[in-house]
């Protein structure tokens, strides 16, 4: 799993590439700093390139989303495939999460 | 050339410590010797000084006897002086009073008998060479007796005195020394003096007869250095002189002995003990040589030895490599392969393989005549046959034949191999084969084991004409053939018997629903059980060969290690496209899994400790069973408080949500614990499509 995280203006887009796996999610919990540091700010998190989650996955995305609402920052979603949209809806975070694209 | 410093370092070594006794030994010879000399010298010392005493004695006793006799007849002319012709009688009683005595002679002072004139001195003595006596007057001027020392040395003492030896040419006519003792008148004036002659012929026979040792020699010399007695000859070579002055009587006696006279046995004796001494060392350096020959040889041998141990052991790891690994045959096909080889040497003659072609496994399990390195190179050639011979051919009587043909052409060893050789269609579970000259297989079939019973071919490599039959036997699911060298029916204990057929076919009674993996490890145990501590003296190879049951099971086991998982999505993939399963389904599965996986390899385990948990996996009446264990502590992850989803996020706790995932995934969860280890079954019926 790799992420790439740039920045536009206040905007911050963090792409995932690759599965969102207990082992993936362990591994990026530095990698996402920058996201939970800048949580005032709108913070997309591009899924195109994130076949699968896991329940640590998802954590990590409820961290950022509760970084986020303390702050006053909004979080998007975008282009969540159906795999992963499927998860949302079983864990009933599919209206908690804001999607785009 | 490194041998060859290390041999010189050896040998200095081992030399250096044969150099110590080789040290002492000259040290105590060197010690011996010259104690020893010492000692002969302080006894030479000793036995000379008593030999020169008991000379001095003898002669003092000789003198004194001369002295007694002068001493007593002086009074007697004291008182005849007034008669100048007694004298004669006087002097004459003189000589006969000791055989000693050879003159004796009374001289007066110049004119004490104006009758007599100026001279008057008397003398009597033997007649040279006969016994009678001869008294005259001898004083004159041609014999002026005033001048000669023992009168002056005579009227000078105070009783009596020695003179030195002097050549008397008148009286004697010989060396002689003489007693002189004064003469005095009523007055107690001095008026002449009397003496007695020994000749030194007479001290001479004495001095001669003092003979310590077979050639020392003794001296007499006198007071003025007049050499009195003397050998005629000196010996030859070094000599010692002990010298003995005897007090009183101007004499000096010495005592000359030869070194070799003295030393000669000391000489012979040291000789001795060196030439024993030498001996010793000699035998020391002989046997030290031989024993240092030895070690060398010995360090060779080892050092060969363990280039040999070295090549071996790679040997050893080469032919290790031949044989096949569980990863040649899926676990998911529907046959069970498991194969054991112990080298009762480093390497060995046994050979067992295995392969996957066309849905067709080949297997084959044989035994090379012999043991070692002979053998483990027609076990190599054996290998490498049988994979090049049935690459292309599935008749096992003409692999067999080519094999044969092979292995005959040019074995003049005559190294022969019996092998089984089989060929299983693992979807009809017909199993063709072909044995030659091999230990019959076991065949387990609804769990009764029993020998294959067809009569085997000629073993491979005696005769390349042989011709080779095959025969055909059915394995239903479930069923096994166990094959095995004669390591194992014929593995000794320690009281010579052997673990035999009958034992072999009893442990494969219990072989019914165990995994080939299983069941070799049973037989290995069983064995080992029976052999207890004797030796392996043969090669030790089993093969087993089962039908699976109709459902795969499929196995993962992970160790608890959050990276492992990485291996899951691998895993069923190849599950789902062995199984013809739709790949729709398989996300989710992942998920569920990957959610009850990850929960066992962080939570199942204290901290700090490895354990493992394992995923099974078959497919049954269209329905995906899954089942998850771990030996981790008891948890049953279903009591666990679930993610309250309607709660809303804020106030929602970050946790729960796998436990949820699973169940929401799966049509059937079960937990239970069995037998130390947490189950969880896992059942997913929908949306199965069999391709």
């Amino acid at each position: 799993m790799t992420i790439n995280i740039t920045e536009e203006g206040n905007t911050i887009t963090a792409a995932f590439d690759g599965r969102l796996d207990t082992v993936a999610a362990q591994q990026i919990s530095e990698t996402i700093e920058p996201l939970m540091q800048h949580a005032d700010c709108n913070i997309i998190l591009d899924c195109g390139k994130m076949p699968f989650i896991s329940s640590s996955g998802l954590r990590i995305f409820l961290k950022i989303r509760k970084e986020v609402a303390a702050k006053g920052g909004k979080m998007y979603l975008k282009d969540v495939c159906p795999d992963v949209q499927q998860v949302f809806k079983m864990t009933k975070l599919d209206d908690l999460f804001e999607t785009i694209g | 050339m490194k041998d060859n410093i290390s041999k010189y370092h050896f040998a200095k070594k081992e030399l250096g410590k044969i150099a110590i006794p080789i040290v002492i030994l000259f040290v105590v010879s060197l010690s011996y010797y010259l104690y020893m000399r010492h000692n002969t010298l302080r006894g030479a010392e000793i036995r000379s000084e008593v030999a020169l005493e008991n000379a001095e004695n003898m002669i003092l006793a000789r003198l004194g006897k001369i002295q007694t006799v002068v001493n007593s007849l002086q009074p007697l002319v004291e008182y005849a002086l007034e008669d100048p012709d007694d004298m004669f009688d006087i002097a004459r009683h003189t000589i006969e009073s000791s055989s000693s005595i050879m003159g004796s002679g009374i001289a007066f002072k110049e004119d004490y008998y104006p009758q007599k004139g100026h001279w008057y001195e008397i003398y009597v003595g033997h007649q040279a060479g006969c016994d009678t006596l001869v008294a005259r007057e001898v004083g004159g001027p041609e014999h002026d007796y005033f001048q000669m020392e023992w009168y002056q040395s005579g009227l000078a003492a105070e009783k009596g005195v020695w003179s030195n030896p002097y050549y008397d040419n008148v009286g004697g006519m010989s060396y002689m020394m003489t007693y002189a003792v004064p003469i005095h008148d009523d007055n107690g004036e001095v008026v002449g003096a009397i003496g007695a002659d020994i000749t030194v012929d007479t001290l001479a026979s004495i001095v001669r007869s003092i003979k310590p040792y077979p050639h020392s020699f003794c001296t007499l010399t006198a007071g003025d250095g007049t050499v009195l007695v003397a050998p005629t000859a000196l010996p030859k070579g070094r000599y010692k002189v002990f010298t003995e002055i005897i007090e009183g009587r101007n004499l000096t006696l010495t005592i000359t002995v030869p070194y070799s006279d003295m030393y000669g046995r000391l000489w012979r004796s040291t000789i001795f003990f060196v030439f024993v001494a030498l001996t010793g060392i000699l035998s020391v350096f002989f046997i030290a040589y031989r024993s240092l020959q030895n070690l060398w040889k010995l360090n060779e041998v080892r050092i060969k030895e363990q280039h040999i141990e070295d090549e071996l052991s790679i040997a050893r790891d080469i032919q290790q490599s031949l044989l096949p690994t569980g990863a040649s045959v899926s676990p998911t096909k529907k046959v069970d392969v498991c194969g054991l080889q112990i080298p009762a040497k480093y390497v060995g003659g046994d050979l067992y393989d295995y392969y996957v072609r066309d849905n067709k496994l080949f297997f084959c399990i044989g035994d090379v005549s012999g043991k070692g390195v002979p053998a483990a190179l027609l076990m190599a050639i054996s290998h490498s046959l049988f994979r090049t011979l049935s690459a292309h051919d599935e008749n096992p009587e003409s692999i067999m034949q080519s094999f044969n043909a092979t292995i005959s052409d040019n074995n003049s060893d005559m190294m022969f191999i019996t092998m089984f050789l089989g060929i299983l269609n693992m979807e009809t579970g017909t199993v063709k084969y072909c044995n030659a000259g091999h230990n019959p297989p076991i065949i387990i079939r609804n769990g009764q084991p029993e020998f294959i019973a067809t009569k085997p071919s000629l073993l491979l490599g005696v005769e390349p004409n042989a011709t080779y039959t095959s025969h055909t036997l059915d394995l239903a699911p479930g069923d096994s053939l166990f094959l095995y060298t004669d390591g194992l029916t014929e593995a000794e204990n320690v009281r010579k018997e052997l673990f035999g057929e009958e034992r072999a076919l009893n442990v494969a009674a219990g072989f019914c629903k165990l995994t080939a993996e299983e069941q070799v490890k049973q037989m290995r145990e069983a064995m080992q059980l029976f052999v207890e501590k004797a030796e392996q003296s043969d090669d030790l190879t089993l093969l087993v060969v089962r039908r699976t049951e109709t459902d795969t099971n499929a196995t993962l086991t992970l160790n608890n290690n959050i990276n492992e998982l990485d291996r899951l999505e691998p895993f069923l993939e190849e599950f789902f496209q062995q199984n013809g399963l739709a790949m729709e389904s398989l996300s989710k599965i992942d998920l569920a899994l990957e959610e009850a996986l990850a929960n066992v390899i962080m939570y199942a385990y204290p901290e700090g400790t490895a354990g493992d948990v394992t995923l099974s996996m078959r497919v049954e009446n269209n329905a995906i069973c899954m089942e998850i264990s771990d030996g981790g502590v008891p948890f049953n992850p279903l009591q666990q408080q679930e993610a309250d989803l309607d709660v809303p996020l804020e106030k929602r706790k970050i946790g729960g949500l796998g436990i949820h995932l699973i169940k929401e995934i799966m049509d059937s969860v079960a937990y239970e614990y069995r037998e130390g280890k947490n189950l969880l079954k896992l059942v997913l019926t929908t949306e199965i499509n069999n391709i």
